[in-house]
């Protein structure tokens, strides 16, 4: 086959991929909006969304009887929750891009190599300290992602240490977060029993206390980091040859890694600081994407984001629909991603030692 | 078109590595650094590459000294071959050579040319591999490898081509083919190509020029016949050869016994 036609498949599955998972993100989006303890349903929210688009273009433009009710608790209590779901999985999707591709290491991701649980011991910590920031979400935010740098700069410093190879780093990042996860639990204690708020979810990863105002935080961070992974995009692709070959097309490659790393403790920290620790959601995304449409950083990253909102978002659901089927409120989402991701890093790490 | 080596010293910190290298080399010309391990071979193609930056002395490419030029206009101008392959990311060929055409493309450009395409098409029909271009990079064998390598360095469109043992882990034919397809390239594209190896008769048979270095520093300089003389490799490699000249087949080197 010519390049050319090669190159124009990739393009097709590229543009099929992201067209097919957009369209399932909005099936996905409207069956979230139709969950919650009050009994409108998908139909409901469809009907609702069908007519609001219409007005936009001047047609029907008052609201037929009963919308207002629906359109209060679709708009204002669901959306939220839906919509912070969404922009976290694009985020930790994206975040699971950086980390392995700069570690070179496919098994990696935020919460594994330790982002997820430095990130929620330092905002617990500073909120001790200084107990006003627990209001103050840009602060929050802001902690949460250097307490997510820590974390990375120390897994990488402990696997280094160890030899620094694709397992020494997993086996690190496991030490870290296993050693903040503790950490984090007595603070999320004394959090909760202090200020009596709730934060020992936080530990497990919920959407159930999202507020509309995490929402720009959330597009603000995402932004940034969805911006800047795309500029990265090419030199990922590079350093994926090694260091030696990025330096020698004329990238410097621990000025790309120390970027990439701080937006990846972005994406974690600010996922972290409005809904907790949420595990292996940066490990299988980018698989997934990959295995759709190779490794091209510049079209997995989009991909990734759009893959992430959409598996976090349906973890989100099912987390939903248990805790209503069951009675048993807050089934948290973080528990539904390790029970799907951890199977999966299971297998990929037999795949990998094994060199199949 | 011309690579000039001018005083080069080097330490990797304060060991020293390279000292007073000298030498030239133009266009068309290959050129095999050969001495024994530790003598500094891959260190001085790294200097060459602009990878490692000498204490003293200049690199010149074309009268422009290396270090005046950004990395991404060296880029242009040197490839340097590097072999690392990650595993678990699904890299295909056609990958891998794209990236080969990031330091042409404008630095936050996302897109690749039609003309990226066509050097990419050019180099694997001149190198036979256009079938493995869909192929993923952990499943060619050392053969294939070795022929993408190759092309990776040539879509990168340099003047200079340096080549950190090129026969390393391939068979006989392998070795064969890899080295004969560098003189043709070298002739056909006029490159400046700087190759190290550990195998003599690998520099006698295709150098133009061998440089034999010993603990960092040059022990002799010219045409193989000139440098790879019994007194010289006893004397560096403490390995007894025997030389032969033979008027079909060129330089023979005999390797005896370690001394």
């Amino acid at each position: 086959m010519s390049i050319r036609r090669l190159y124009r498949l990739r393009i097709k599955r590229f543009l099929f991929s992201l067209i097919f998972s957009l369209i399932l993100l909005f099936l996905i989006v409207v069956l979230s909006l139709s969950i919650g303890s009050s009994e409108y349903g998908f139909l409901d929210v469809l009907r609702l969304f069908h007519h609001d688009f219409l007005s936009v273009f001047g047609i029907n433009s008052s609201r037929p009887e009963g919308y207002d009710r629906i359109a209060l608790i679709v708009y204002s209590i669901r959306f939220p929750r839906t919509l912070v779901a969404l922009l976290a999985g694009a985020g930790l999707g994206i975040a699971g891009v950086l980390i392995q591709a700069i570690t070179r290491n496919p098994l990696a991701e935020p919460f594994l190599l330790g982002l997820s649980s430095t990130s929620l011991t330092v905002v617990g910590a500073s909120i001790l300290l200084v107990p006003g920031l627990l209001y103050v979400r840009a602060y929050i935010v802001l902690v949460a992602f250097l307490g997510a740098l820590l974390g990375f700069s120390l897994t990488m410093s402990l696997s280094e240490l160890a030899g620094g190879s694709a397992l020494t780093l997993i086996l690190a990042g496991i030490a870290v977060s296993s050693a903040f996860s503790g950490l984090a639990h007595i603070i999320a204690f004394l959090v909760q029993v202090k200020f009596n708020t709730p934060f020992l979810i936080l530990l497990l990863g919920s959407f159930s206390n999202v507020l509309k105002s995490d929402i720009f935080p959330m597009i603000i961070s995402l932004l940034i980091g969805f911006t800047a992974s795309i500029i990265l995009s090419k030199a990922l692709n590079a350093i994926l040859y090694g260091d030696e070959y990025a330096s020698q097309l004329g990238y410097n490659p621990r000025h790309i890694r120390r970027l990439s790393a701080l937006f990846s403790a972005l994406l974690t920290g600010v996922t972290v600081a409005i809904a907790g620790i949420i595990g292996f959601v940066g490990l299988v995304v980018p698989h997934i994407a990959r295995f759709l449409v190779g490794s091209d950083h510049r079209i997995v990253v989009p991909l990734s984001a759009v893959i992430g909102g959409l598996v976090l978002l349906l973890a989100d659901i099912i987390a939903r629909i248990l805790s209503y089927s069951t009675g048993i409120s807050g089934i948290p989402v973080g528990a539904i991603t390790s029970m799907i991701g951890a199977p999966f890093f299971a297998y990929l790490l037999v795949k990998r030692m094994r060199g199949t | 078109m011309k690579l000039r080596v001018a005083n080069i010293e080097f330490y990797y910190d304060s060991t020293l590595a390279l000292r007073n290298i000298v030498f030239e080399t133009s266009e068309g010309e290959l050129t095999s650094i050969i001495g024994p391990n530790g003598a500094g071979k891959t260190t001085l193609l790294k200097v060459i590459a602009r990878l490692l930056k000498p204490r003293k002395g200049v690199v010149y490419v074309d009268g422009v000294d290396l270090w005046r030029l950004s990395p991404r206009e060296v880029a242009k101008k040197i490839a340097y071959s590097s072999t690392y392959v990650s595993e678990g990311f699904n890299t295909t060929v056609l990958d891998y050579l794209l990236t080969a055409r990031y330091p042409h493309a404008r630095l936050l450009s996302l897109i690749d040319r039609e003309e990226d395409l066509g050097v990419i098409e050019n180099v694997l029909s001149k190198l036979d591999i256009s079938h493995l271009a869909d192929r993923r990079l952990d499943q060619l064998s050392s053969g294939e490898l070795q022929r993408v390598l190759i092309a990776r360095l040539l879509v990168q469109e340099p003047k200079v081509l340096l080549i950190d043992e090129p026969t390393a882990h391939l068979d006989l034919r392998y070795q064969l083919e890899s080295m004969e397809l560098l003189r043709e390239i070298t002739l056909r594209e006029n490159l400046v190509t700087i190759i190290t190896t550990h195998k003599l008769w690998i520099a006698a048979k295709y150098s133009d020029k061998t440089i034999l270095l010993d603990k960092g520093r040059i022990v002799a300089i010219g045409s193989p016949e000139e440098v790879i003389t019994p007194e010289n490799i006893v004397s560096t490699y403490r390995v007894k050869i025997k030389v032969y000249r033979d008027p079909q087949l060129g330089l023979i080197v005999v390797p005896l016994e370690p001394v």
